[in-house]
């Protein structure tokens, strides 16, 4: 009988799981959208009153909403380990071949994967429905690589306060609470030029602020993907402070409440 | 196979393993015995690598729990004490899953499938959705999870707790192919007549350490009384019977074999009855207690090993007769 590694399986574990909840995830494409269609003339208005010419406001809303519910799969990812909890599963997990890195990635990557296919699924929709500016080449090339460094972020961040937090509530509400108030402070709401002066100060510590930068450098300067690095390479460096914490505050014995 | 040396391990001051130390061979099964708080699921957690010990060693086929973690959970089969399955998923998805984090691939996987589906007798329900199984199902599910993987060394805590007749004998039934097929198996209950089914070796443990270990024969032939107890609604009679020794005490009366195997408890219990005479009227009840492995736990530790409908064993102070 030959033996394999115990990533893929917990992998494909988790990726069933999440095909067998794809209506949610069709839930967090369509809620977007329909706020973007709420959204775009505001937005517009919005834009053009922060000295941006020749936009319709997809430019802003697209990518903002598409930021704000892409945190929400904080609590998506936390509950993917919560679960293990409440089923009583997790130890035996632990008692697997499974090594901690088969255990952190192999849940949360297939949740990572689904951001990624939401943004896809988000920026293409907007540039079909919402005459959103579909970029060049090196734009396209920029807006995946804000879109993936912003994943590699949330999944960090996530596992962290999975690392962090004892229950799912409150990992839900970091998730909730997080999503607004990190759209509303990094500009993804409106845009950060019409935020007030305490707001556009703290700005820069937020992490959906580089995501939009990112984007912004895309869609409304159209800087291509030179205008990218910067943003992803800060985005970057949120994501190592995060993975740094899961690393050294995820204990694999502590005990977490999760429904029950 | 196993080798736990001297293991120590105390909650705060509360010290619950105090050097316990034991071996299992491969294709030994070895039942794992002790009141409720005797820190049977803290010794199997310490062998399955979940808690670590404060001192003392456990190798899994020669290698360190602590040190060489990976390697001795490669041998290693777990079914805890609550039933872990994952409830999104089907039995069948389940047992997938879990040969697969074992090691067996992908493409061998449903050969062991079948085999553990057959196994524990899930085929009635191997294709439906964990969460819609019931108890009795899911704990079926749950050993055979642990078993899947024909690990060489199997480790099930209390498996049969709120199962029902047919899981607990599809279960023994298991661990003993199990045991047949080379996997060393260590097994806590307090079912004290599934050990004797299993004609298991014996731990008991207790106040946090092994106060016996052998075949249950062998425990059985050196520590097994068997008793006759008459209980009066006032003080017990002073009746004697020459097979046994007898101690009053209030309204109770006790005649026990001391140990011995020739005697014949049942006729001694009909003997006394048939000569109590006019205190016939005040006898409120009799318990004719085999020598068993009850019998052999009050030996040891002066304490009854009481079942309660729900299977949760208790122990109670009992004056040893013998």
């Amino acid at each position: 009988m030959s033996r394999s590694s115990a990533f893929l399986p917990i992998f494909r574990n988790e990726a069933k799981l999440v095909w067998d909840t794809k209506e949610l995830v069709v839930v967090l494409i369509l809620m977007p959208l329909g706020i973007i269609s709420m959204l775009k003339t505001t937005m517009e208005a919005s834009l053009l009153a922060s000295g941006v010419t020749d936009v319709n406001g997809a430019e802003q809303v697209v990518p903002g909403q598409a930021l704000l519910f892409g945190f929400f799969l904080v609590s998506f990812i936390g509950l993917t380990f919560f679960r293990e909890h409440g089923w009583g599963t997790w130890d035996r997990l632990r008692t697997s071949r499974a090594t901690r890195s088969d255990i952190l990635i192999g849940k949360t990557l297939p949740w990572s994967i689904v951001g990624l296919v939401q943004l896809v699924a988000l920026f293409a929709l907007g540039m079909i429905v919402f005459d959103l500016q579909v970029p060049d080449a090196s734009g396209l090339l920029g807006v995946m690589l804000v879109a993936v460094t912003w994943m590699i972020f949330v999944s960090a961040f996530s596992v962290a306060m999975v690392a962090l937090f004892n229950s799912i509530q409150m990992v839900s509400a970091i998730s909730n609470l997080g999503a607004m108030v990190f759209s509303a402070l990094g500009g993804a709401i409106v845009p950060a030029a019409q935020l007030p002066a305490w707001a556009r100060a703290i700005g820069p510590a937020i992490p959906t602020h580089w995501a939009m930068e990112g984007f912004n450098a895309v869609f409304i300067d159209d800087k291509g993907v030179s205008g990218v690095l910067v943003p992803c390479a800060i985005l970057l460096v949120f994501a190592a402070a995060f993975a740094a914490i899961a690393h050294n505050r995820f204990k694999f014995d502590a005990a977490k409440t999760s429904w029950a | 196979m196993l080798h736990v040396n001297n293991i120590h391990k105390s909650y705060d001051e509360l010290a619950v393993l105090t050097g316990v130390s034991f071996r299992v061979a491969a294709g030994e099964i070895a039942s794992l015995l002790g009141p409720n708080g005797a820190g049977k699921t803290t010794l199997m957690s310490i062998i399955a690598g979940l808690r670590s010990a404060d001192a003392g060693t456990v190798h899994i086929s020669g290698f360190d729990i602590e040190t060489d973690r990976r390697s001795a959970i490669n041998e290693l089969g777990l079914a805890p004490q609550d039933t872990a399955v994952q409830l999104a998923l089907t039995a069948r998805e389940n047992l997938q899953f879990y040969a697969e984090l074992a090691g067996i691939s992908r493409k061998d996987a449903p050969a062991q499938v079948a085999w553990a589906i057959d196994a524990m007798e899930l085929a009635s329900f191997a294709d439906r959705k964990a969460q819609l199984l019931s108890g009795g199902e899911r704990r079926r599910l749950h050993s055979a999870a642990a078993i899947v993987g024909r690990p060489t060394l199997l480790l099930l805590d209390e498996p049969t707790v709120g199962a029902d007749l047919s899981t607990r004998s599809r279960l023994l039934e298991a661990v003993r192919n199990l045991a047949d097929n080379g996997t060393a198996v260590v097994y806590t209950t307090h079912y004290l007549p599934e050990v004797e089914e299993l004609n298991a070796r014996v731990l008991i443990l207790d106040d946090g350490h092994i106060i016996a270990d052998g075949p249950l024969t062998e425990l059985l032939d050196q520590h097994a009384t068997a008793a006759v107890e008459l209980s009066f609604d006032g003080a017990a009679p002073d009746i004697s019977h020459p097979a046994v020794t007898v101690v009053r005490d209030g309204s109770s009366w006790r005649g026990s074999s001391d140990g011995d195997r020739t005697v014949n408890i049942t006729t001694v219990a009909a003997d006394v009855l048939g000569g109590l005479g006019p205190d016939a009227a005040r006898l409120k009840s009799i318990e004719v207690l085999q020598g068993s492995l009850d019998s052999v736990f009050l030996a040891l530790t002066g304490r009854r090993y009481k079942q309660d409908a729900d299977g949760q064993a208790s122990t109670e102070n009992a004056e040893v007769t013998s």
